[in-house]
């Protein structure tokens, strides 16, 4: 199957996706059964049954899109893209389970955490995790998991633990995406590492960290190297804008030049790379056959399922309705 | 002729016959409501109460309509076809009918019973999937021969576990669990027999095991790769009783399954009609509302602004003295600074064209309407692009019976359904004068008419092609020409005199100098032609050389853009020569008729079966032919208004008039 | 070597009918594989996206045009028999059929991908119809211009 075909079937579903009308009039709904009734017109409707538990609700509609998407897209990897967070997750939850019951707890096994959007089933995994057989595991868990037991066993350090994991996490997605061969995906990616590194960067330098300290927190594989954003702990971030002045990146650095309070220039930040990483992405939306419209489709579709869940529990729980509006419509 | 007229009117009114007014407005189909900008967004909130309550209102029935739609519409067999419906076959009702038949109608009740089958339908199939999922889940417990409610239950001392474990393990599983074995029979392990040629690498398995060491067993069984399988709690009896159940509880859910789609088809065929006719009331009633709320509120009157055509304005004004004495309607002009919406409105000869303008893009309120320029050409040119005398007769013979048959065909429809008509009228006439009827239908199977089809002949693409070339070519240039002309016209209607003459007039000079000069020399001109062109042909040079020098600081600019305009003169060749394709679409046509029937003759000389295999290819050929051919006669010649002729003169930007009009989707209301 | 002309004029009309039918054939499969996606989603736009996809597909038809018009020059349809072709006719019957080849062969696959874009066009916009026709129409033009050119120059070689 083609990507024209693809591509021109996005654009349909594309036309199913939940406009910021759609959450103004949900977020106005005066009960929370208003609003599932709303929810009801929409596609999320055959997953909500009579106990309104949406959560569950929101996590069907999403894998049901995986599904979907999984007929009809030609490289299945521009999917797992997008689920290999999710196994890294569950990974996580698996691991601190196991640790828990080593430590004692009996009762520390937590399988109702474990996300079914993962791309390895979630009962093979948690058998190789049990069994410790991870032979047949993808993405590197083979060799990274048995080196988490035992960076645990000699430090009992669970940050560390997770920070091999991420570290193998984006070297797992690069590998993917370079596999792929789709230029605009791997630049994505990699883009996608910078970003992280970037916020990383900042939260590390509100918790004043210096370069050595910071330096295992950055992810490799981005256009830019650990190094590069381990130095930046040493300069004042009003200056970051420049020093990066001849990557990409750097424009969405405006906000830390403008913005002295650290907290609020994160999440200007935050909201600053993410919109870079669509725009990035959006030069596909002239293509009629580019596999990057996959990636903007499914996260028009995240975009979409994180605006469902912030309205229900700002309906729900009757929270400030202005406070709910920035946050669906950024 | 051209953009209609239209008034801006203000209309002061009491509220309480606020309803009335607004469906007098939305009834008259012409009123294309303004809002009033000074209120802020709350404020209207706050005043127009009235109108939000009718609004809130009609969204909450439309929101009913709209669930019963989705879910009656896949159960609804439509008595009426859908291109029956399209050409004006639905019923026709008054708004009053509607008010009614909504009044008598409850949406809510039909909903609940639509919901009620609805869910009774999905926990059908819910249980059918569990169901069928017990059954093959008992297929693999064939091994098991104890009561299952072992599992499920459990005795007082005893408990048992189904699961699957990897073929590799199971001797690792089984040698841990040995170390149970000293307290005697406290665990039993059972595996299913392998099935060599089925999936040998999860091997189901069945452990019997005492209460008191369970955890101890069960945390082996995780760590060797067993993992359980979930028995569903229902499960008593054993297997082989088990499946019986299951198996008759399967063909029961399918009975109830069928019944429920059964009592969906009855409810749609039931309510859908009622339904799509509260659709568009209700549609019509949500537009009217929040278009009304467009308007300012009083503690008592209510202010409404909107546009529209002059020639309704006498109708309208009766209209609403006759609902109340209490009203203020001003008609006044657009002011200069405002940008009224557009209305195209022709003569019944052009308005079928208009269509072809929309298509672009409709022209602002001051500016030309150029479908009564263009509708001649696109007459001309679609006729010579299909040009077949046969084809125009299917075409015009189609057309003939539709209007015959549908009676009520909706206007827009209508008219485009008409353009067809007048272009089929061209293309007969040049069927005619180029000798094509059906393709070459008449040298290959009525020879004894071909003098009388000769005699009718003027060109004759086929063995002189040049000919029709420069025919086609020629009206290019006229065409063209003709654009230039039109922005003359306006540049000088808007006193640009300068702008005119060195930008449009001085091409036109030099374009039709150039052909005169041309055609003078070729002989099919009187020889003084010549001299006429070539003044001409310099004149306008000079005016566009001297014109784009114009603003330019220092001589030597000036030449370097004098020199750069006249290169422009390529462009204008460009555009002529893309007025070939008149002549090749024609051309087109007349080959693959003759295809057509070269092909229909060939398969006649098949024996005895010969003559039908001829007939066949002969009509299907035909239509496949017009089909393609009327497609390529649309789309070509509407390239050249839009590309070449209106890149003379025209570039639309102005907004269509939408004014405020009822829904007539599902049926057509009268007045 | 008495029928190396006869043979040249053939493979012209051949590569004709061939490269820009196949031409016509990607063009539509690709515009076709759009058109089912948007219809995947959006039965309703049947007609629109049918009338788009068919717009590639006039080179193919072009393409068959020029090979009967070879094969009629050559007097190869009907019973009269061919007529006698020495190598330069028959090469410049085979030069007259090149323009319509390749143009036919790249426009339509061209044509077949803007006819693919204007289908995603009118999934999102369908109002815009009149546009999304006119643009693969452009592509075209090129095709047209290549038919008239073969025909010119079949109708320009003197041939028996």
């Amino acid at each position: 199957m083609s990507y024209v075909y693809t591509v021109a079937r996005l654009r349909g579903m594309e036309n199913h996706i939940l406009d910021s009308a759609f959450f103004t009039r949900l977020m106005d709904s005066a009960s929370i059964d208003d609003a599932l009734k709303m929810l009801g017109e929409t596609s999320y409707s055959q997953y909500l049954n009579q106990d309104s538990n949406f959560d569950k609700a929101i996590d069907s509609e999403m894998l049901a899109t995986f599904h979907e998407l999984a007929q009809f897209v030609p490289d299945q990897e521009l999917l797992t893209l997008f689920r290999i967070p999710y196994d890294f997750h569950n990974v996580k939850v698996l691991l601190k389970g196991l640790f828990k019951v080593r430590a004692g707890d009996l009762n520390g096994r937590r399988y109702d955490l474990l996300s079914k959007l993962a791309s390895i089933d979630t009962n093979e995994l948690t058998e190789a995790v049990e069994t410790e057989e991870y032979g047949f595991l993808p993405y590197g868990l083979t060799d990274v998991i048995p080196q988490c037991v035992a960076l645990w066993d000699q430090t009992k350090n669970a940050q560390a633990v997770e920070l091999l994991l991420d570290h193998q996490m984006f070297k797992a997605m690069l590998a993917l995406a370079e596999k792929l061969n789709v230029a605009l995906v791997t630049k994505w990616v990699k883009l996608k590492i910078d970003a992280e590194n970037l916020k990383a960067a900042i939260r590390l330098a509100r918790l004043k960290y210096d370069s050595n300290h910071a330096l295992p927190f950055f992810h490799e594989g981005g256009f830019l190297r650990p190094d590069d954003f381990a130095k930046l702990m040493n300069e004042p971030q009003e200056t970051w804008s420049r020093i990066l002045s001849h990557t990409d990146i750097s424009k969405v650095l405006n906000a830390l030049t403008e913005q002295q309070d650290l907290k609020v220039a994160f999440s200007d930040v935050s909201a600053a790379i993410d919109r870079y990483l669509l725009e990035v992405l959006e030069s596909a939306k002239y293509s009629i056959e580019d596999p990057a419209n996959v990636l903007l489709y499914i996260l028009a579709k995240e975009a979409e399922a994180r605006n469902v869940r912030v309205s229900l529990v700002c309906v729900s729980s009757g929270l400030d309705r202005e406070f709910a509006r920035r946050a669906v419509i950024a | 002729m051209g953009v209609a007229r239209l008034k801006k009117s203000e209309l002061y009114y009491h509220k309480s016959v606020h309803a009335q007014i607004a469906a007098a407005l939305q009834e008259s189909q012409a009123c294309q409501i303004i809002s009033t900008e000074s209120e802020s967004e709350a404020k209207l909130r706050e005043s127009g109460s009235e109108t939000l309550a009718l609004l809130s209102k009609s969204e909450e029935k439309l929101s009913d309509i709209r669930y019963l739609m989705r879910s009656l519409t896949p159960h609804f067999v439509d008595p009426v076809p859908s291109l029956d419906r399209m050409l004006g076959e639905r019923p026709e009702v008054s708004m009053e009918d509607l008010s009614k038949l909504s009044d008598q109608t409850d949406l809510k009740v039909i909903c609940e019973k639509t919901r009620a089958v609805e869910q009774r339908t999905a926990q059908t199939r819910l249980e059918l999937s569990q169901a069928r999922a017990d059954l093959a889940l008992l297929e693999n417990l064939g091994f098991f021969q104890y009561q299952l409610s072992v599992i499920t239950e459990g005795t007082k001392t005893l408990k048992a576990v189904i699961g699957t474990v990897k073929a590799e393990s199971v001797n690792k599983l089984k040698a841990a669990l040995g170390d149970f074995s000293k307290f005697s029979s406290d665990v039993d392990l059972t595996v299913a027999e392998i099935d060599e040629k089925a999936n040998p690498q999860e091997i189901y398995a069945a452990l019997i095991y005492s209460r008191k060491l369970e955890r101890e067993i069960l945390d082996v069984c995780v760590k060797n790769g067993f993992s359980s399988v979930e028995i569903p709690s229902h499960f008593q009896a054993t297997v082989a009783e088990e499946k019986k159940i299951a198996v008759a509880k399967i063909a029961e859910l399918e009975a109830a399954e069928a019944a429920a789609l059964a009592d969906m088809k009855a409810l749609a065929q039931e309510n859908m009609p009622t339904v799509q006719k509260l659709s568009d009331y209700w549609t019509s009633m949500n537009r009217r509302w929040q278009e009304i709320a467009k308007s300012e509120n009083t503690e008592t009157t209510v202010f409404t602004k909107f546009w529209i055509p002059e020639t309704e304005c006498e109708k309208l004004k009766s209209r609403i003295d006759s609902i109340s004495s209490d009203v203020e309607l001003v008609f006044a002009d657009p002011e200069p600074g405002e940008e009224p919406p557009t209305l195209l409105r022709n003569g019944n000869l052009a308005r079928p064209f208009n269509i072809l303008t929309e298509l672009y893009s409709p022209p602002t309120y001051r500016g030309i309407d150029p479908t009564p320029l263009l509708a001649p050409f696109f007459f001309i040119f679609f006729g010579m692009c299909l040009g077949d005398a046969g084809y125009a007769i299917v075409l015009a013979g189609t057309i003939w019976y539709v209007f015959r048959k549908y009676k009520r065909i909706p206007a827009g429809i209508k008219d485009f359904i008409k353009l067809f008509a007048y272009c089929s009228v061209s293309t007969l006439i040049y069927g005619i004068i180029s000798g094509s009827f059906f393709g070459n239908f008449i040298d290959s199977f009525v020879p004894i008419l071909v003098p009388f089809k000769n005699s009718l002949m003027l060109v004759d693409p086929m063995t002189n092609p040049m000919q029709v070339l420069g025919i086609s070519l020629l009206l290019g240039v006229v065409h063209l020409m003709f654009g230039l002309l039109i922005a003359a016209y306006d540049k000088i209607r808007h006193g640009e005199f300068v702008d005119a003459l060195g930008a449009n007039i001085s091409w036109f000079l030099f374009i039709v100098g150039l052909c005169f000069y041309g055609v003078g020399l070729g002989g099919m001109l009187p020889s003084h032609f010549v001299q006429i062109g070539q003044a001409m042909a310099i004149l306008g040079a000079v005016i566009i050389f001297i014109y784009a020098g114009k603003g330019k600081a220092g001589i030597f600019n000036k030449i370097i853009s004098g020199f750069l305009a006249l290169y422009g003169s390529t462009s204008y060749l460009g555009d002529i020569l893309s007025y070939s394709r008149l002549l090749a679409l024609g051309f087109g046509s007349a080959v693959i008729g003759m295809v057509i029937n070269l092909l229909g003759g060939l398969a006649a000389d098949i024996p005895y079966i010969g003559w039908l295999i001829g007939i066949v290819v002969i009509i299907g050929g035909h239509i496949f032919s017009i089909l393609i051919n009327i497609l390529g006669s649309f789309v070509h010649p509407l390239r050249l208004q839009y590309v070449e002729f209106f890149g003379k003169f025209y570039n639309g930007g102005g907004e269509s008039f939408a004014p405020l009009t009822l829904s007539q989707e599902f049926v057509t209301v009268k007045s | 070597m008495e029928y190396l002309g006869l043979s040249l004029a053939l493979f012209g009309a051949a590569l004709a009918a061939a490269l820009s039918g196949i031409g016509s054939a990607i063009g539509i499969g690709v515009a076709g594989g759009s058109a089912a996606g948007v219809m995947t989603e959006d039965p309703n736009k049947f007609g629109s996206c049918l009338i788009l996809q068919a717009l590639p597909g006039t080179q193919g038809i072009y393409g068959l045009l020029i090979a009967f018009f070879v094969l009629n020059k050559l007097g190869l349809l009907g019973g009269a028999g061919a007529v006698a072709l020495n190598w330069n006719q028959g090469l410049q019957i085979f030069a007259a059929c090149l323009p319509i080849a390749l143009v036919g062969w790249y426009s339509a696959i061209w044509q077949g991908r803007t006819s693919a874009a204007s289908i995603q066009m009118i999934s999102k916009k369908p109002e815009a119809m009149g546009k999304a026709i006119i643009l693969p129409a452009m592509v075209e033009t090129y095709a047209v211009l290549a038919l008239l050119t073969s025909i010119l120059m079949l109708m320009g070689i003197q041939v028996g």
